[in-house]
């Protein structure tokens, strides 16, 4: 295309606008003149200007004006080139220049409106970047406001406009001048208005205005995908959430940082919108009508690069924004969800050292909260993510042992301690790694093993703080062990150690002396721990241990025959101690009686079972108010004070001890024997219907209970009948489990098995620690059986050996759990319950028995007959008085035999069978004999003895 | 009436030729669109893989219909039928028959290009998911498996996959529905379905964790009963945090979430948290549902906030 320019100057035509674009519509360039000439210079200039090579343009431009400019032929052409010349100036920054230039522009009367208008923006460009900037901010001002200016051009004019309150430091008028534009351009300039979202947050954070930043950042967050520089938005979201996390504000810390893109997002959102942005470039670069758009574009996509220089430079960004999100919920003491945040920073993140410090904070977040499976599992998975590297693992270590500790995994605890004392043996940690592994070892009774450690922290970590608490526990390790004379000496040592420093007391200053007192009194130094605990227990008065005190003391002072003495000590016991303070009420009433002050002793025991009707130890009292009643000879006035006592307290459900002293009444019956009984029973009826009339329901069903109790001794049929009648007055929420469970079982006797059930899951429910649970769980077991349900029956079995292994009728239990597992086609259940039957020494004889015999058939069901030979062997060589038991292991192991081909062998345990009188009675008998005929021809024959020459005889 | 045998296509294509009609403003009809970029407004009888029958505008009732290879055929514009439109503008509020009909009737179309046979299926689905019968839920996957098998739309066999989950979700059978969100999320970013899947789960747990506990009701005594009521309990608000922790702007899904963590917090019997973690969506969340209906329950006063809350905010 030919420039139109040129044409002009040589045709002397007037320009003529062409589609709009002004100074920058395209003309062909035509062949290069001279350049020296008028026609010359503007023809290159021309060409160089429309080839976008502006510092060309410029120099020639500026030539032209120089040399011609003057001369009243060039008037025309350098009016129509002065602007062209303000651009040139303008593109290769000379600023100044430009405005000298855009000024003569103006001067033009007949300057192209569309020229005008890009010189107007251009005008306030060169203003500004001459720093300028109120007449650069007017200068677009004025351009943004004239609305007939280029459309894209006023929005760009606005946010410089705006730019140029922050540069004159003004940022709240900037702020409040885009809060008002920014949402009115929105919908017309989308990405100018992002552009200008992101002015505003600065802007609005430069002000201090932090409620309206984080406003805006919420009203923006939607948005995001749109912005031409999230990286700028983000970062500086991010920065508003540490300045709330420096406030305490962390509510507001949370809000921002939930807004914020992981990195990999961010980056390639803004490479995605820099690649956009470089497109639109190349696309309008090479048309220098475009050109106002280009150095726009050009302008952002510098500030764009710069943004995304920078931010890749950021390290460990994301793990970061985590730790910072972590951080505002740790000020908010909500540790689980700062745990939870950090945690997933371990799982998800790469190691860094950011997320090497939050997996430590992780695990504290967690034992914060008592949470130890999630500490340890935070701290095995530390150990997986830095092996050795991590720069957190000695304390991760130690943490994951205390968190083990706390759990109550004691044993792996010891084992985590002793493993940071292995790699980690010169880290400050290591001395309390060492400490802690001694009162593991006393936690478990191991004594020597805690001494050892203890030695260990004072021999190696002098300087961990931990010596003296070593010192102390290393004393009563020896107490616990017996050691009374070492560990006397060694609190003596203690004691004197660490008093003679001068520093502050000795930390274990109390429990040291005490101990002193109590080996003393342990080895028998009566004398010295009567003059130690008295020393104590008035340097200690109330506190717990004098308590204790006061108990040896008295037990002292008895043992040297001043009774009146240890009395007074028993009695200086405060009833908060409660288990001190009943041995020592106990041990006055047995100090009394030795003394035969028995009126003393009943009054004594008359006032704590009037005090004290909650103790466990009431129907003991109950039995020395008794025992004193009939060594004199007052035997009905024993009876009355049982009587009295459950008159008084038995209406309290919660009274347990209640029960027990109808269970000792019998005993104040027994001088009176069948007689005594009918008495008894007697009046248990008499109180139960009393009780009855009185509305005293709980008083009513425990006489019936007793009663019931009492019959099911003399006969057992009548006892359940009366226990079977106990049910509609039963609680089994309030009323002691004995009651219930007894009813429960009498229930199963008689077949109703829904009442018995439901007796029995409600004490569960309301009793889980009832002492009676065994009972309970193995009727449970027995009823899920009579339903059926073997699954529900194995899981009652199993809670059984479980919760209550202590239990009587755990052998029987496992008896019943193995039969049904073998049903049920778990034989290697089975075994293993039988085994662990056999291997307990609580376990009967007859239990032990039937599981060896239910061993033997087990193995013999699966055919593996020679394995099951010895467990049919060992029922009748060891256990030969259970007939049956023992006539079906004969059978089991001739079968075997015969099953192995030994029949011999089989004939012979039949025939053993067979010879035994005391199982004639069993058919397994009988199928012996059948066995014997069927395997007489394997009999045995005796050895024939070796033939022996014949001998000649003399002749005679 | 047996329909007219299939006349060769360059014939066929003349036929249509004439009787292709003007694009007009309104349409009532199944219309035909050619290869060729011709369209015959008609209506379809029946179509198969290789066939498509159909009668056109004014033909006699007795004339037998016409029918044309389906290899001429570019798509087929099904009208829609009675009702679907204002189902269509409206799922949500959509009686259920009405969804049941339209899927019966439109289900033979299942898999045809252009045909919304499958976007309707999926959208009964759902309504049968916003009933309370599990033998609705069972029908819903059923109607998912077909859609997400035969339909032409990848967007809707999405739809599809999606709203079977949450079919087995409500089924609870969250061992299926944690494989398939799990290839679900392979694909797509969104983590709606494993937020979805994740509150179902919490929501059993805190159903098992008020059975045990009515079950057990001193269960603290209880040595073997705590560490699995403990593990209910912290399972279901973990899970209920989630949301709110790693997905904190969408918004009623994190507000929910705290809201359900604050009832199991309440059925634990833990005060303390429970007013935390409603202090903490009264704050954040203010203009969600669930906050609504948190309100009153809390003495925010009483709850560790900002500290600074009373102080000047800037």
């Amino acid at each position: 295309m030919k420039s139109r320019l040129a044409a002009i100057v040589f045709c002397g035509t007037p320009i003529v606008s062409g589609s709009g674009h002004g100074l920058f519509a395209q003309a062909p360039a035509p062949d290069a003149p001279p350049v020296q000439t008028p026609a010359g210079l503007l023809e290159s200039a021309r060409a160089a200007f429309d080839a976008a090579d502006f510092a060309t343009a410029e120099s020639n431009f500026q030539r032209f004006m120089d040399d011609y400019g003057q001369a009243e032929e060039t008037r025309e052409a350098v009016r129509i080139h002065t602007p062209l010349l303000a651009v040139c100036k303008i593109r290769t920054e000379k600023f100044g220049e430009a405005l000298e230039w855009i000024a003569r522009s103006f001067e033009d009367p007949k300057l192209d409106p569309a020229i005008a208008d890009e010189l107007s923006f251009f005008r306030g460009h060169c203003l500004m970047l001459q720093r300028d900037l109120p007449g650069a901010q007017t200068a677009f001002g004025e351009y943004w406001a004239d609305t007939a200016h280029h459309a894209a051009r006023r929005y760009e004019a606005l946010l410089l406009f705006a730019h140029l309150y922050l540069s004159q430091d003004l940022p709240e008028t900037a702020a409040e001048m885009l809060a008002d534009q920014v949402p009115k351009i929105r919908a017309a300039q989308p990405e100018a208005a992002s552009r200008g979202a992101v002015l505003q947050l600065h802007a609005l954070m430069a002000s201090g205005q932090l409620d309206a930043a984080l406003a805006l950042v919420r009203d923006q967050y939607p948005r995001l995908e749109e912005m031409t520089q999230p990286v700028a938005f983000q970062t500086m979201t991010l920065s508003l959430g540490s300045r709330f996390l420096e406030r305490q504000r962390w509510h507001d810390a949370i809000v921002c940082l939930q807004r914020i893109w992981p990195r990999e997002k961010l980056l390639s959102h803004q490479l995605g919108k820099k690649a956009e942005i470089e497109k639109l470039i190349s696309d309008r670069g090479a048309n220098p009508a475009a050109q106002s758009q280009v150095m726009q574009l050009e302008g952002i996509l510098k500030r764009v690069e710069r943004e995304i220089a920078n931010f890749e430079k950021v390290e460990n960004y994301d793990s970061a924004l985590r730790f910072r999100l972590a951080t505002a919920f740790q000020g908010l003491e909500r540790w689980r969800e700062a745990a939870l945040v950090l945690e997933d920073m371990l799982v998800t993140l790469p190691p860094d050292p950011v997320v090497d410090s939050a997996s430590l904070a992780t695990i504290q977040c967690w034992i914060q909260i008592g949470r130890w499976p999630r500490a340890v599992a935070a701290a095995d998975r530390y150990l997986e993510k830095f092996a050795d590297t991590g720069k957190n693992l000695p304390m991760v270590l130690y943490l994951r042992a205390e968190a083990l500790r706390e759990d109550l995994q004691i044993a792996e605890a010891q084992l985590a301690y002793g493993d940071l004392l292995e790699r980690y043996p010169d880290d400050p940690l290591a001395g309390k790694a060492a400490f802690m592994q001694g009162f593991l070892y006393l936690q478990q009774d191991d004594n020597e093993g805690a001494l050892f450690e203890f030695d260990r922290v004072r021999k190696n970590y002098a300087d961990s703080g931990l010596v003296e608490d070593a010192d102390y526990w290393s004393g009563m390790a020896l107490a616990f062990s017996k050691q009374y004379e070492a560990a006397r000496e060694a609190m003596r040592s203690y004691l004197e150690k660490y008093e003679s420093t001068g520093a502050a007391a000795p930390k274990y200053r109390k429990e040291a002396v005490f101990r002193v007192a109590v080996c003393a009194f342990s080895l028998g130094e009566y004398e010295e721990s009567i003059d130690l605990f008295d020393q104590f227990v008035a340097a200690h008065e109330g506190d717990p241990l004098a308590d204790e005190a006061n108990l040896l003391l008295g037990d002292a002072l008895c043992a040297l025959g001043e009774i009146d003495r240890g009395i007074a000590a028993y009695g200086a016991i405060r009833p908060d101690s409660i288990r001190f303070f009943e041995d020592g009420w106990f041990k006055t009433g047995k100090a009394l009686k030795l003394t035969e002050r028995f009126d003393e002793m009943r009054t004594h025991f008359e006032r704590f079972a009037s005090l004290y009707p909650e103790s466990n130890r009431l129907p003991e009292a109950i039995y020395w108010i008794g025992w004193n009643d009939l060594q004199a000879g007052k035997p009905h006035k024993a009876r009355e004070i049982y009587w009295e006592t459950l008159e008084l307290h038995g209406e309290r459900p919660d009274l347990h001890s209640m029960e027990d002293l109808i269970l000792a009444l019998p005993m104040a019956y027994e001088s009176d024997g069948k007689a005594g009984r009918g008495e008894l029973l007697r009046r248990l009826e008499q109180m139960r219907f009393q009780a009855d009339n009185a509305d005293r329901p709980t008083l009513a069903l425990r006489c019936a209970w007793g009663r019931a109790r009492l019959l099911s001794l003399e006969d057992p049929a009548r006892g359940r009948a009366a226990l079977l009648a106990l049910q509609p007055e039963i609680d089994p929420k309030r009323h002691n489990p004995m009651i219930a469970v007894d009813c429960a079982e009498a229930l199963m006797d008689a077949e109703n098995f829904n009442l018995a059930r439901a007796l029995l899951t409600e004490v569960r429910k309301w009793h889980p620690r009832a002492i009676q649970k065994d009972r309970v769980f193995a009727g449970l077991g027995r009823l899920a059986e009579e339903d059926g349900d073997t699954e529900k029956a194995l899981e009652y079995y199993t809670r059984f050996e479980r919760e209550t292994a202590g239990s009587t009728r755990l052998g029987t239990v496992r008896l019943a759990k193995a039969r049904l597992q073998s049903e049920s086609g778990d034989t290697p259940g089975a075994r293993a319950t039988l085994e662990a039957l056999l291997e307990d020494s609580a376990a009967t004889a007859p239990q032990k028995a039937e599981a060896l015999l239910a061993l033997g058939e087990t193995y013999a069901a699966s055919r593996e007959w020679k394995t099951s030979l010895p467990y049919f062997e060992r029922v009748y060589v060891a256990y030969g008085k259970f007939g049956e038991l023992n006539a079906r292991a004969y059978q089991g192991r001739a079968q075997a035999l015969e099953r192995l081909g030994l029949n011999a062998e089989a004939l012979e345990v039949y025939e053993e069978l067979a010879a035994r009188p005391d199982l004639r009675s069993f058919p397994q008998t009988g199928e012996a004999r059948a066995g014997i005929a069927r395997l007489e021809s394997f009999r045995r024959k005796p050895a024939a003895p070796a033939e022996v020459a014949p001998q000649p005889t003399e002749a005679r | 009436m047996k329909p007219h045998p299939a006349i060769p296509i360059a014939g066929f294509l003349a036929v249509l030729a004439w009787l292709a009609a003007p694009a007009t403003g309104l349409r009532a009809q199944d219309v035909l669109h050619l290869k060729t970029g011709q369209t015959v407004p008609c209506a379809i009888e029946a179509v198969t893989d290789n066939i498509v029958t159909f009668r056109l505008p004014g033909m006699a009732k007795n004339a037998p219909p016409r029918s044309a290879k389906m290899e001429a055929v570019e798509f087929i514009e099904f009208a829609p039928l009675p009702g679907e439109a204002k189902v269509l503008a409206d799922p949500a509020k959509a009686p259920p028959e009405t969804l049941e009909k339209l899927w019966t009737d439109k289900s033979r179309l299942l898999g045809r290009p252009r045909s919304n046979a499958g976007a309707l299926g999926v959208l009964h689905a759902r309504a049968l998911l916003r009933g309370d019968d599990p033998l609705f839920w069972q029908r819903a996957i059923v109607i998912c498996d077909r859609v997400r098998e035969r339909d032409w739309d990848e967007k809707v066999r999405h739809d599809a996959r999606e709203t079977r989950v949450q079919a087995l979700i409500r089924l609870e059978r969250f061992d299926e529905a944690r494989k398939e969100v799990a290839a679900l999320i392979a694909e797509t970013d969104d983590p709606g379905l494993t937020i979805s899947l994740d509150h179902a789960l919490a929501r059993a747990d805190l159903r098992k964790l008020i059975a045990l506990q009515a079950e057990n009701p001193r269960w603290e005594e209880d040595d073997f009963v705590r560490p699995e009521r403990n593990r209910l309990y912290h399972e279901a608000v973990d899970r209920f945090l989630r949301p709110f922790l790693f997905h904190g702007t969408r918004e009623t899904e994190a507000a929910r979430g705290l809201l359900d963590a604050a009832e199991a917090h309440a059925v634990a019997g833990n005060e303390a948290e429970r007013r935390a973690v409603l202090a903490d969506l009264l704050a954040i969340y203010p203009n969600t549902e669930a906050a609504a209906a948190a309100r009153g329950q809390t003495d925010p006063s009483q709850t560790k906030t900002n500290p600074t809350d009373e102080a000047p905010k800037n």
